[in-house]
């Protein structure tokens, strides 16, 4: 019995002797994204840092949102090379925003984010708007048509 | 009155030396300092909590500028300023946005992420300045510049006080 114990003791702490590595997708997050971001991709909507959490999703809803995910300087610009890239964006959105993807929603491929990230947004804060608005629109729909449950 | 608080702590007593053993204190008090060391085992969510969860290998003085962790630092270190490596001062408001970075732990090789928080709303520390900002990139390229008032994007606003050296992850060793 004590010996048991002390066995099973022993196995229960074992993963404690060695640091366990952070998800190499998640790793890419955090050196690239979650310092405005934040862990939990909150953001900081105060201060213009756009929150991911629940949000993130609802971009692939409305025409020219599924580019914007790709062409916004935090994505194009960042260090990451495309298949790295590519895996972080699908990661945030099945991560942070499971609830707002659209019933077929189709992870990005690696091809689709090459071609997109050559070409710049122009007017990346007027593009965001007027993606928003269309949220907001949907948003609104949705809340009639289901009677706007709480 | 005391007499029947005598009696009923004589009673009492007795009781309990009837119903229990000896040693009984010692099993038990053991099986809550056992219990005090799985408890952070069961699988709950902590959000942030990495470095409490897991054992890093350590070496060298949090305070110094030449510890491992504060390979890419830019500023006051907050264990000089009232509070610690990974905790800000009394009177100061961690900043949720912040400049996060790696550095290499020389005790197991193995690189770190460290998320450089900066605790705001009190005016400069002025103790341990720190400056070795590795890895830090010209601000025209801002997501990886740290000289930066970190504090803008906090509750408490611009009054920098100190910079912590948090570790939140490490990078998978890569098999060569």
């Amino acid at each position: 019995m004590r010996l048991r114990l002390a066995l099973i003791s022993l196995a229960m702490l074992m993963p404690l002797s060695t640091v366990r590595a952070t998800e190499p997708v998640q790793f890419d997050y955090m050196m690239n994204c979650q310092g405005c971001h934040l862990a939990d991709g909150a953001g900081f909507p105060a201060r213009s840092v756009p929150a991911i959490k629940n949000h993130m999703g609802k971009f692939l809803l409305v025409e020219g949102g599924r580019e914007f995910l790709i062409q916004v300087p935090g994505s194009a610009q960042s260090d990451l090379d495309n298949a790295r890239l590519t895996a972080v964006v699908n990661w945030m959105l099945e991560t942070f925003s499971a609830n707002a993807l659209p019933e077929d929603f189709e992870p990005y491929t690696e091809q689709e984010v090459a071609g997109l990230r050559v070409a710049p947004l122009v007017d990346v804060k007027g593009t965001r708007a007027t993606l928003m608005r269309k949220i907001a629109l949907i948003d609104t729909a949705i809340g009639t048509t289901t009677g706007s449950t709480p | 009155m005391y007499e029947w608080l005598d009696k009923f702590f004589e009673k009492r007593t007795r009781q309990h030396a009837r119903l229990t053993s000896r040693r009984s204190f010692l099993q038990k008090f053991g099986f809550f300092l056992l219990g005090i060391g799985v408890t952070p085992l069961l699988p709950i969510f902590r959000n942030g909590a990495f470095a409490e969860a897991t054992k890093i290998p350590e070496s060298g003085d949090p305070n110094d500028c030449s510890y491992w962790r504060h390979c890419a630092i830019d500023g006051f270190l907050c264990g000089c300023c009232g509070g610690s490596v990974k905790s800000c001062p009394p009177g100061t408001v961690v900043s949720d946005i912040t400049w996060i970075g790696t550095c290499r732990n020389p005790e197991d090789g193995r690189d770190y992420v460290i998320s450089y928080n900066d605790c705001c709303g009190k005016s400069a520390c002025g103790s341990c300045i720190c400056q070795r900002d590795e890895g830090d990139t010209p601000i025209y390229r801002p997501q990886n510049s740290n000289n930066l008032n970190w504090c803008s994007g906090s509750q408490a606003g611009a009054p920098y006080h100190c910079s912590l050296s948090v570790v939140i992850g490490v990078k998978e060793e890569v098999s060569s």
